[in-house]
């Protein structure tokens, strides 16, 4: 217990000084009612505080409050005794005050100090030592306050420096300069004085020693009074002069500290004569953790006397108290959210975490539970409750979420081309270990409530893990859990000693505060992980696992986040038919808009993940609705949290950007942007240039990506083309060999993208792509050359494209049927036959003036059925038939809302017929028959949908679920996606029209996006 | 065969009456173990109160007259209750049995019961045995008195959820009797009120949806229009749905059902699209048969496919029947299929093609050009056939499009103006 305390120099705490200053300002509005119940058992003493208090508060400084008092601060060795009694002694506020006042100006003075104010010092010099003045006479002692021979040793030293700089002195004001010359005047005279000689020098003989004994004297002779203790009074008096109502307060707050010091050194004899004063113990505690929220406190220093109390204390019920209330506190010392917590303190709370979850684990009879009684209002040792248990306050979880938090910013913020950064990634074991132990023990506690939280975060650490990825991290877990067993049996203390030794390691670089010596304490905090803990075989598994209680018992946040990493887990692995099921089941795409940011990241993670799972298993249509939009947008950084976007258009706040930083993904969770570009561009051009090809000159041709239309466009502008560097580069090279059905060429382009090298399964994707592109040239071949040709030898194809027989036999089936080709095989010969049409003008004409009288008459059909509902025939067969399909999907947007409904209405369509489509739907069914057929059986399937999910939530994981989605697309791509999987923006308000287009990341992007 | 077998898939959806038939169907074919199928049907029967009939499969299987004391327990108790509930139901019996009484029922229940409570003293509690005994009677596999004792409960059951359950009960008794007939009309009814209940959850009204969907299956494939009926149920959307979700093994019998069924061949497209997407939950030599013809144009792999489908559907309880039709059915898609992209077929590969030797291949083309089923010549001297050319010319489709427009133009203004028959 080397504490810091103790030894506390001068120098080193004037920064804290500084800090905490502020923050007492604060502190003193605290209501008194918490000052008194902090104070450790002089509930008399604070009360006559206060109330004296209320009188001083008028007037102020220059009271006449009893002045014999002070005398303790000087000797303090008249009344005090050891005992417990003496700090009930009600303290004269007076003599307390004058003190205060003496110190308060001393740390004006410091303060002007620092910002070398002369003329100002000059001024609380004087006052110092009207105050000294004051003081004595109130105290009748003799002698000079410590505190007042400190300040001026200061004072002259800092005199010294600032005469020494000779560039400060010549910038000074012509006061300040005035002044600092009286000062030096003032103060040579004043120290050389034989009222103050010998104080100084033998201040400045021996300052340490000197404070030691004073604290020797202060363990005999005990009582408040002694807090002389410079450091003490830094930080417990601190506060701006004048503000004298606070004062009262800050007594209590002395006594207090002043309590717990004190009974910390008794603690200190009961490591040695164990077995008394268990009730001090308790009550320190209680005062450490109501001040721990108080600004006026040292938090630094209250770590220590918590780590110091964990030591000793007595029973394990408060010893985990004081291991719980160590946590806090270690949180307390990390800056604040926006920064991240040392990484030498991190560990040293997981330590921590790690012996109260061992404590829990030995001793099962204790509940950790956060709606127990606090210990405040307990004085004695917690008692065993009916069932045998003994119940302790405490809240596991959230100090789970804050360590993962924590090292989740310390990942955001660290270089990832660092060591540090793999240093940091290397505790990760540890940190799951601890999570898994938390959960066990939830589990076993029947806490429902918290352990999906818990759950959910170990799920955030494994979704997006590889399978190589996790067995490194399982191996990793073992060797160190091989070196932890190794280290525990070179100690012979055994593992919780050799933890509690890397804490006050970590403790005592941790106090230095210095960066350069963070470094050296990572090094030394060796963080063993727990030899208990070993992960699942395969992520898979440990999904499973924890993604089912997520289900069962987690909120609707919660589970929508364990969906998604599953979705992003299923992917990753392959899986994306299931995936894909588990995404539009849970219609995750509605609502995505209305969940908090962070979901939305993870939304379009799994999106962007998902498409590359289809890309890999060579569903190329697919692929491209998962990615289109999310690379569409150009936004892809933001969306994916990858980076900041460089503002073109906008100019965020700092606010905003702040925001936006710190959901920054880290780096190793990243997905490649350069894998996705490549995945997004290929397969637009596997499915747009046949498309091309195919109608050429057609005006109106469906545009299936626009942003490789445009990018495109941009290249066939170039007047010169160099050698493909970027891949958009590659890959427009690809789509110009594509173009004239040249497969060998696309492939060459595509295959020497280096993106590959990030796929695991390189081969197969690349076997994928090169039977893709050759596919796809032998249509746009077709396509684009068919007119050339009387007859196509099957045998010249197959050489031609290096495909078998029976791949080109089916495609080319296809494309008459499609009547892509106008052609037909000849069989005996093994040929395509063209029968290739050619229009003369007249007749083309008159074809064009045909379709415009056709389009005339459905204007005036529809314009009739949209007054009276349906008109079609019921003879007209075809019609009807192809209405009815048509006409459910023309419903679609209906279905969405009432899906419960959707059975029956749509029910009734093809038994009434066509012809008696009722009104109002006249108007969508006609819409809908002119769409032409096709995509009738996808949309169906909404009319479950609206309410599928919930339900199937709750039961679990699910087998099977609602889908839509897909299948739309792939039957008519240019319908607006109802909530479909293209849309990774989420589709809320996706209705038919809504063509809002949703971009995942809400907030201040989204008005952007409409 | 027995991977593609689906009596146990579909044993999960049916009633244990309705498991039955199929166990029996395995029992002929030899599929299955005869011992295993036998334990099964006593596994079975365990739960229902046909206990005299699960002990003669007793002794039959174990070859011995001892029957196990649970059976002989269960048997005492299947009577007593018999004999109780019979008592508690008589007066009701009695009462509904005069024609008089269920002449002066009317739509409303609450006058019904109010009605039976005036004249004749018969409370809830008769009411409510009616039910059960009705339950009793299905269980001891007295299935046409179950039906007709559901007909008479029907009118006076109050819940809607009561009302669920005797639609059920009344569409398996009626299929168990064979009565097709009444059976297709429950089933009808049932499927409104499954369209039409709105207090079930969504998940309920799914299982409920691929219920009805197994158990019209016995109902569709024994009746007269019941392919056409299968096919418009399950490619409803809500069905449909249902099949995607929760059994896709239905397929099958949709997919053979549309081939089977020439009419409806405008419903392939649809099915094809659904057979593709399931392809990866649910695949059998029938839905794989079709994929090879409509989607990859593979006609070695149909034809290989088909053969598979012969005795898949051989031991497919209800699919069996229809075994030769679906054979000549397929063989038929294969080749008009076959003849839409060629126009040239060497008779030699089609009667490879189609199973037939060449004579018959001949004269089976010459049957299909003659009842002009087929635009085509065969040109016997190569040995060939010849497609008619289809290619329309530019001429014929601008007239096609002009008479469309002609007859289009005239229905509108029909109905603007008023049909002349109307103002007559």
């Amino acid at each position: 217990m080397a504490s810091r305390f103790w030894t506390a120099g001068s120098d080193s705490d004037e920064e804290e000084v500084d800090a905490s200053e502020e923050e007492n300002s604060s502190s003193e509005e605290e209501s008194s009612s918490s000052s008194s119940s902090s104070s450790s058992g002089s509930d008399s003493s604070s009360d006559s505080d206060s109330d004296s208090d209320s009188d001083s508060d008028s007037d102020s400084d220059d009271s006449d409050a009893p002045k014999k008092g002070a005398a303790r601060f000087l000797a303090g060795s008249d009344s005090d005794s050891d005992s417990d009694e003496d700090r009930r002694v009600v303290l004269k506020s007076a003599k307390d005050k004058r003190f205060s006042e003496l110190t308060d100006t001393c740390d004006e003075i410091r303060n002007k100090m620092k910002i070398n104010d002369w003329s100002a010092i000059q001024g609380l010099f004087d006052e110092l030592n009207k105050r000294l003045e004051r003081a004595r006479k109130v105290s009748e002692a003799v002698g000079t306050p410590r505190v007042y021979v400190r300040m001026c040793v200061e004072l002259e030293d800092f005199l010294n420096d600032t005469l020494a700089n000779k560039d400060l002195k010549k910038k000074m004001s012509s006061t300040n300069a005035k002044a600092l010359n009286t000062m030096r005047q003032r103060l040579k005279k004043h120290n050389t004085s034989d009222e103050f000689a010998e104080a100084v020098t033998k201040f400045r003989e021996n300052p340490q020693e000197d404070e030691e004994e004073e604290e020797e004297e202060e363990e005999s002779s005990s009582s408040s009074s002694e807090s002389d203790t410079d450091g003490e009074r830094e930080e417990t008096e601190k506060r701006p002069a004048g503000a004298a109502k606070k004062k009262d307060k800050l007594l209590t707050m002395d006594s207090a500290e002043i309590t717990y010091e004190m009974v910390a050194k008794k603690l200190r004899e009961i490591v040695t004569s164990r077995g008394r004063k268990g009730t001090d113990k308790q009550e320190q505690l209680r005062e450490i953790v109501t001040s721990r929220g108080r600004k006026g406190t040292d938090k630094q220093e209250q770590v220590e006397m918590l780590q110091f109390l964990a030591n000793v204390a007595k029973g394990v019920p408060q010893k985990l108290e004081v291991l719980l209330q160590l946590v806090g506190s270690l949180f307390d010392l990390s800056p604040g959210i926006s920064n991240y917590m040392k990484v030498g303190l991190w560990k040293r709370c997981m330590l921590v975490m790690l012996e109260i979850m061992d404590t829990l684990q030995a001793n099962e009879a204790i509940v950790l539970d956060d709606s127990a009684e606090p210990s405040e209002e307990r004085t004695a040792e917690p008692v065993a409750g009916e069932d045998g248990k003994v119940r302790v306050w405490g809240n596991l979880v959230a100090f789970v979420e804050r360590l993962d938090d924590e090292m989740f910013k310390s990942l955001q913020v660290i270089d990832p081309h660092t060591h540090e950064y793999m240093a940091r990634l290397r505790d990760e074991p540890v940190f799951l270990a601890l999570s898994q132990k938390v959960h066990d023990y939830l589990a076993r506690i029947g806490d429902v409530r918290n352990q999906p939280k818990v759950a959910l975060r170990l799920i955030e650490h494994f979704y997006y893990k590889t399978d190589a990825v996790y067995d490194a991290m399982r191996k990793l877990t073992m060797l160190q859990q091989e070196e932890a067993a190794a280290s525990a049996a070179a100690h012979p203390e055994g593992a919780v000693a050799a933890a509690s030794a890397a804490a006050e390691t970590a403790a005592a670089a941790n106090t230095s505060n210095e960066p350069g010596e963070e470094q050296t304490a990572d090094d030394k905090v060796a963080l063993p992980v727990p030899l208990d803990f070993s992960m699942d075989e395969s992520s898979t598994a440990a999904m499973k696992r924890l993604v089912g209680i997520v289900f069962t018992h987690g909120d609707e946040r919660a589970k929508a986040r364990a969906m998604l990493c599953t979705i992003y887990h299923k992917a990753l692995h392959g899986d994306f038919h299931s995936a894909r099921d588990m995404l539009l089941m849970s219609h995750l795409q509605d609502n995505v808009m209305l969940m908090d940011i962070s979901t939305q990241i993870l939304y379009n993670r799994s999106m962007a993940q998902l498409g590359l799972a289809a890309f890999r298993l060579g569903l190329i249509s697919e692929a491209h609705s998962c990615l289109q939009e999310l690379y569409g947008s150009g936004h892809i950084k933001e969306l994916l949290a990858q980076g900041m976007a460089m503002g073109k258009f906008q100019d965020k706040t700092p606010e905003q950007e702040l925001l936006e930083k710190r959901r920054q993904m880290p780096f190793h969770m990243h997905i490649s942007m350069e894998l996705l570009e490549s995945s997004c561009l290929i397969s637009a051009m596997l499915l747009e240039v046949p498309a091309m090809a195919s109608s050429p000159l057609s005006v109106k041709k469906r545009v299936i990506s626009k942003s490789f239309h445009r990018i495109l466009d941009t290249y066939n502008r170039q007047t010169f083309t160099g050698p493909p560097e970027t891949v958009r580069d590659h890959i427009m090279a690809a789509t110009r060999a594509l173009m004239r059905g040249d497969w060998s060429g696309a492939y060459g382009a595509v295959s020497a993208l280096t993106v590959w090298q990030l796929v695991p399964q390189r081969e197969s994707v690349l076997d994928m792509l090169k039977k893709q592109l050759k596919e796809e040239a032998l249509r746009t071949y077709l396509f684009s050359y068919s007119a050339q040709y009387r007859s196509l030898s099957l045998d010249q194809l197959c050489t031609m494209f290096e495909m078998d027989e029976k791949a080109v036999y089916s495609i080319v089936s296809k494309m008459m049927i499609a009547e892509d080709l106008h052609g037909s095989w000849d069989q005996p010969t093994r040929t395509i036959v063209m029968h290739s049409i050619e229009a003369t003008k007249v007749q083309s004409l008159a074809g064009q003036f045909a379709d415009k009288a056709t389009l005339m008459v459905e204007l005036n059909e529809r314009a009739y059925a949209f007054r009276t509902g349906g008109l079609r025939d019921d003879d007209d067969m075809g019609g009807g038939g192809g209405g009815r399909r048509g006409g459910r999907r023309g419903q679609d947007g209906q279905w969405e809302d009432d899906g419960g409904h959707g059975g029956r209405g749509r029910g009734r369509g093809p038994r009434l017929g066509a012809a008696r489509m009722g009104l109002g739907q006249g108007g969508q069914d006609f819409g809908g028959h002119r769409r032409g057929g096709g995509g009738g059986g996808r949309g169906d399937r909404g009319g479950f949908r609206a309410s599928g999910f919930s339900s199937n939530m709750t039961s679990g994981l699910p087998d099977r679920f609602q889908r839509r989605g897909p299948y739309r697309q792939q039957a008519n791509p240019n319908m607006q996606a109802l909530g479909s999987i293209s849309r990774p923006g989420g589709g809320v308000g996706g209705g038919p029209g809504g063509g809002s287009y949703n971009r995942p990341l809400g907030g201040d992007r989204r008005d952007r996006g409409l | 065969m027995a991977s593609y077998e689906l009596s146990s898939t579909l044993a999960r959806f049916l009633d244990k009456h309705l498991c039955f038939p199929l166990l029996e169907f395995l029992q002929d074919k030899g599929v299955y173990n005869e011992e295993d199928i036998m334990r099964a049907k006593i596994a079975l029967l365990q739960n229902t109160n046909m206990v005299d009939f699960a002990m003669d499969i007793h002794k039959e299987l174990y070859q011995t007259d001892e029957v196990p004391a649970t059976m002989m327990e269960r048997r005492t108790e299947v009577v007593n209750r018999l004999r109780s509930l019979q008592k508690a139901v008589d007066p009701i019996i009695g009462c509904l049995s005069n024609s008089n009484v269920i002449r002066n029922f009317r739509h409303d229940r609450a006058f019904n019961l109010q009605f039976l409570k005036e004249e004749f003293d018969i409370g809830p509690e008769q009411i409510e045995a009616l039910y059960q005994f009705a339950k009793f009677q299905f269980d001891c596999g007295n299935y046409s008195m179950a039906s007709e004792l559901l007909q008479a409960y029907k009118p006076l059951c109050t819940t809607s959820e009561r009302n669920m359950s005797v639609q059920w009960g009344k569409l398996a008794a009626d299929t168990l009797t064979q009565n097709y007939e009444a059976a297709t009309e429950a089933l009808l009814r049932l499927r409104e009120s499954l369209d039409n209940q709105s207090f079930a959850t969504p998940l309920m009204q799914l299982q409920q949806r691929t219920w009805l969907m197994h158990w019209s299956l016995h109902v569709f494939w024994n009746t007269e229009n019941g392919k056409n009926a299968l096919i418009d149920l399950f490619l409803q959307p809500a069905y449909m749905s249902a099949i995607t979700i929760n059994a896709q093994h239905l397929l099958r019998y949709l997919a053979a059902a549309v081939v089977v069924n020439r009419k409806r061949r405008n419903v392939l497209r649809e099915l094809i699209k659904v057979i593709q997407q399931e392809s990866y939950e649910y695949s059998d030599p029938i839905t794989q048969f079709l994929e090879c013809l409509f989607v990859h144009y593979d006609f070695d792999g149909a034809q290989q496919k088909l053969i598979e489908c012969e005795s898949v559907i051989e031991h497919d309880y209800f699919l069996t029947a229809i075994k030769s039709e679906f054979l000549e059915s397929a063989r038929l898609f294969i080749f008009e299929t076959y003849c839409r992209i060629h126009q040239c077929i060497n008779i030699d590969m089609l009667s490879e093609r189609l199973n037939m030797d060449k004579e018959a291949a001949e004269k089976w083309i010459a049957n299909l050009i003659l009842s002009a089923r087929l635009n085509a010549k065969i040109d016997s001297k190569a040995g060939t056939v010849v497609m008619g050319m289809q290619s329309s010319s530019m001429q014929e489709s601008l007239a096609e499009k002009a008479k469309q427009l002609s007859v289009r133009t005239f229905t509108l203004a029909n109905a603007v103006v008023g049909a002349p028959a109307t103002k007559a």
